[in-house]
């Protein structure tokens, strides 16, 4: 399945971008687009997207959006979306003292990696060993 | 290190009054620089990209227009200067922050102390390490200031802490949908 999202991707998109693969469509691919409209051009799933579904919603940031829609109850994913959501919403709604690590780490691999998709296999490797602490956090 | 920028120039009618104002604090929250009271400025990633396309898009949805550019300084001079600039904004913000730690801190150890008054400066504390984070999330270039803020903050905590017999305590929220 094609998923859509906006280019220059940080926190929120690199880590739904992980959670889609991960947890969601296994085959996912992934195709970026300026705004909704464009991304329905595309014919894919827009996540992260102003107005979309699977974006920023009754206070959740994506991440959270994505978990609430398709039900992932996982508590090490909770763990993990309070991180995202606190280095991504300006909102001090969790205190997470990864957050602000996290942030820098992303920001700085976007000033050092152009190509969204190649940042997605960096990240996607940071987040499966944050959700792999999470669990042992919890376990 | 040449730096790169995004540079946000935005015009909203001019009433009501308060759209601007909104535009104004949401651009200052964010820790941009206004130049020549016409192009708000921030050194460009991903984040800050972010965070001036969202303000775009609310600018829009209030009947403004908006221009964002990603721009490099044709001098390394003016990177210097802007760099500079954005540690002067974030050196007074800070001056403020360790002014109120301060008066925080000297509250605490008053000899007499009621529990009003006690209660309220806890929530005070409480709002500065607030204030602290955010400085922190919009300092870009690793202000001077910023080491004497926090080690303002921390004391007036340890101070609170002395006082109330370390009771001040914070927990983990959990994610939204809990």
């Amino acid at each position: 399945m094609l998923w859509v999202t906006r280019p220059h991707c940080h926190i929120d998109r690199t880590a739904c971008a992980w959670l889609i693969r991960r947890f969601v469509d296994p085959d996912a691919r992934f195709a970026f687009a300026a705004d909704a409209e464009a991304a329905a051009r595309l014919d894919g799933t827009p996540f992260d997207i102003r107005g979309v579904e699977l974006g920023h919603a009754e206070g959740r940031c994506s991440f959270e959006s994505i978990l609430h829609k398709y039900r992932l109850e996982d508590p090490a994913l909770r763990d993990l979306a309070a991180v995202v959501h606190e280095a991504d919403v300006d909102d001090d709604r969790f205190h997470t003292p990864e957050a602000a690590g996290l942030d820098a780490v992303i920001r700085g691999l976007g000033l050092v990696i152009e190509d969204d998709h190649e940042l997605f296999q960096v990240t996607d490797k940071l987040y499966d060993g944050l959700y792999a602490w999470f669990r042992r956090l919890g376990a | 290190m040449a730096h790169a920028w995004l540079l946000c120039s935005y015009r909203l009618p001019r009433t009501p009054t308060r759209l601007r104002l909104a535009a104004w604090r949401r651009a200052r929250r964010l820790g941009a620089v206004l130049l020549h009271d016409a192009v708000w400025v921030l050194p460009a990633d991903a984040k800050t990209r972010e965070d001036f396309e969202w303000l775009a898009e609310e600018i829009e949805e209030r009947g403004g227009s908006v221009l964002l550019w990603e721009a490099s300084s044709l001098g390394p001079g003016q990177d210097r200067t802007l760099v500079e600039r954005f540690r002067a904004d974030a050196n007074g913000r800070y001056a403020d922050i360790a002014v109120a730690a301060d008066q925080l801190a000297r509250l605490a150890r008053r000899r007499r102390l009621g529990q009003p008054t006690l209660d309220q400066g806890l929530q005070r504390l409480r709002l500065l390490e607030r204030s602290l984070r955010l400085e922190r999330r919009r300092d870009y270039f690793r202000a001077p200031g910023r080491e004497a803020a926090a080690s303002a903050v921390a004391t007036a905590l340890t101070a609170f802490k002395e006082r109330t017999g370390g009771t001040i305590t914070r927990g983990r929220a959990r994610a939204v949908g809990d």
